[in-house]
């Protein structure tokens, strides 16, 4: 986590200048982040402070009151659904499978609704996803009613996975796992980027993950973004980001990544 | 003879976004022994990818490189394609892959490494087999339903009979808020349908009667059929559609979200708390409800024979209590607390049942109303015999 990140690396997604406003609170008072191909990012702040609706602006569900964001060097607003599901793969936080279908059904519907694949290819692509994601192969035909919170997480993330998307948003990824799971997840979605050299971006007040995961934290405070590596950030003297990180948590989690990590 | 000889276009493309609509190209050199891919391999372009990649095997020779280093996106479905997993036609004999860019390999040498396995389970089954299997689960599923219900209305009933004998655990607030919700809420409705229905009645019997020269018999047509049957029957149906499913979702809802377990951990006794107020305010709320609807219906039959029938009101009137006795009045009354007790306990239990997904709320709500409005129709036919074996 300590690579320094290279400088004018292409950015796959630039927020410019969002202002989000409900009534006459502000929320975000002119946020601008670029988020860089290959890195994992993670989005932290307080309740209240805007993560989800930040995440939700980006990825086009929420139109912000003001400024703007491109994915690719196209305004979000302009990319049709049908394209949009190339281009990002969402991981909502109670998973959203759809419960009337199996776990591969689930998976092969974007395939079937945007894609030239035959059932089998598309069955095939079903099962490799999940042993991607770390599941037996026999809980493709379980229902998401059927599965653990671990693996409904899991099998969300195949979904998310299925058109092979330049951008995976995770929305509070583990939050509700056991510690056991979370670490888990959080080694998965490291190797994900690795080997599938996909860009993630993930809002979470997680310490270990921000920890052990993450190239880069960006921290909602005072309805801005402080974005930065988190050695930086724990040089960072704004009173919330000190509590937060040099806090017991953060402590643990500091000695926790260091011991697993050593010196990356 | 070299193969980077015959390759001059193949300079290399950077990786570029998906935006980059560049063709997907095959090139072969001259003896067919390698393949070169161009363009973005992946699952937007899975289709076209797969036609040439089938075209450029089919007059290749046994062993194929394919050089891929001129791909400009690979993902998942690419990588499975090129290793052959997501056979394109045939099997690829042997294969190999040469010149991978770095990210590339790493994509590859996951994709090798993770096995693919389908359940046996997956196997289709014939559709007959697949009949005989639903026919015997919802046979089974019958079954347990009939017991289900009998032991729900057993402890309903031992709940009612604390309830008499210890009249000070009555909750009136609730029983009160329920009956204003079935009762009160349901009036127009209930008015609506039990005033078109015996204008209809009126209407169509008047014009059966006519050539028989027995017209006035039409009010008695509409007065013993409101009274007996139709007042009653139609007020208990619109009643289970309306609150049977009201009560499923309500309670399912409160199990969905763990507020029935709260219920329990909190001292109270869920069945006491949720089903006894609902069963009990129904039992107030149906009877009144039907009366409500005879006088409705009663006043819809008034309706047709002043407008066509020439008589007036007060004839109407004297005429109804010639035609129908207090007897077809009780008839019709006696059953309505018994179709309540079952819309009741129907919908409750239902609402209990409710477990797992929220999809499992939309289910129960249907089979809420469905099978209450089954038992009401056949304990109204059973009642039907009944009456006329002790001949009333």
């Amino acid at each position: 986590m300590n690579t320094p990140l290279k400088e004018k690396e292409d950015s796959i997604l630039t927020a410019h200048n969002i202002v989000n406003r409900f009534g006459s609170q502000v929320i975000h008072d002119g946020i601008s982040l670029d988020i860089i191909r290959g890195e994992v990012i993670g989005i932290a702040g307080g309740s209240g402070t805007g993560k989800s609706i930040l995440l939700k602006t980006m990825i086009g569900l929420h139109e912000p009151n003001g400024g703007e964001v491109r994915i690719a060097d196209k305004p979000v607003a302009d990319i049709a659904p049908s394209e949009s599901t190339f281009l990002l793969g969402v991981l909502f936080q109670e998973g959203a499978l759809f419960s009337s279908l199996s776990v591969a059904q689930n998976i092969m519907l974007p395939l079937r609704e945007h894609t030239s694949l035959s059932e089998d290819e598309q069955r095939m692509l079903a099962q490799f996803k999940l042993a991607l994601v770390g599941m037996p192969a026999e809980s493709a035909d379980k229902h998401p009613a059927e599965l653990s919170g671990g693996m409904m997480r899991r099998a969300a993330l195949a979904r998310a996975l299925a058109m092979d998307p330049l951008l995976l948003f995770l929305d509070e990824p583990t939050s509700g796992l056991d510690p056991l799971n979370a670490s888990g997840f959080d080694e998965l979605i490291r190797e994900l980027n690795r080997s599938l050299n996909i860009t993630v971006v993930m809002v979470t007040h997680d310490l270990d993950t921000l920890f052990t995961i993450c190239d880069r934290v960006a921290i909602l405070v005072d309805r801005h973004i402080i974005v930065d590596t988190l050695p930086n950030l724990l040089q960072n003297t704004h009173p919330w980001i000190k509590e937060f990180l040099h806090g017991p948590r953060g402590q643990g989690a500091a000695v926790a990544a260091r011991s697993m990590y050593g010196n990356r | 003879m070299s193969f980077l000889e015959c390759d001059a276009v193949g300079q290399r493309t950077p990786q570029i976004s998906i935006m980059d609509d560049k063709l997907l190209r095959i090139e072969q050199d001259e003896h067919n022994k390698r393949i070169r891919v161009y363009g973005p391999v992946d699952i937007q372009h899975f289709g076209q990818a797969k036609k040439e990649l089938e075209k450029a095997h089919s007059v290749s020779s046994e062993d194929v490189a394919i050089d891929i280093s001129g791909i400009s996106r690979l993902d998942t479905a690419g990588a499975l394609l090129l290793q052959g997993a997501l056979k394109p036609g045939r099997a690829l004999r042997r294969l190999e892959l040469i010149d991978a860019r770095p990210e590339h390999k790493a994509l590859l040498d996951l994709v090798g490494r993770i096995k693919i396995t389908t359940p046996t389970g997956y196997q289709k089954m014939s559709s007959f087999v697949q009949v005989v299997i639903r026919l015997g689960k919802a046979t089974t599923q019958l079954w347990y339903a009939t017991i289900e219900f009998i032991i729900f209305m057993g402890r309903a009933c031992v709940a009612l009979r604390k309830i008499i004998t210890h009249p000070a655990r009555v909750r009136i607030a609730s029983i009160t808020h329920f009956m204003e919700t079935i009762g009160i809420d349901a009036l127009p409705i209930i008015a609506l349908v039990s005033f078109v229905i015996s204008i209809v009645i009126a209407y169509q019997g008047q014009v059966q009667l006519k050539p028989f020269g027995a017209e006035q018999y039409t009010v008695n047509l509409i007065a013993i059929s409101i009274l007996r049957e139709m007042g009653v029957l139609l007020t208990a149906i619109m009643i289970a559609g309306r609150s049977g499913s009201a009560f499923t979702a309500e309670i399912g809802t409160m199990k969905l979200r763990e507020e029935v377990d709260a219920l329990r951990t909190l001292g109270f006794d869920p069945f006491e708390l949720l089903v006894l107020p609902r069963i009990i305010a129904l039992l107030i709320a149906l009877p009144l409800l039907t009366f409500f609807a005879d006088f409705m219906g009663l006043l819809g039959g008034a309706l047709i024979s002043v407008s066509l029938l020439d008589i007036s009101l007060l004839q109407y009137v004297e005429q109804v209590r010639q035609a129908a006795t207090w007897k077809d009045f009780f008839v019709g009354m006696i059953k309505s607390p018994v179709f309540a007790f079952i819309i009741a306990l129907v919908g409750c239990m239902h609402g209990l049942k409710v477990s797992g997904s929220s999809e499992s709320v939309g289910k129960e709500t249907t089979a809420s109303v469905v099978q209450s409005i089954f038992l009401v129709l056949m304990s109204d036919g059973l009642f039907s015999i009944y009456f006329q074996k002790i001949g009333i």
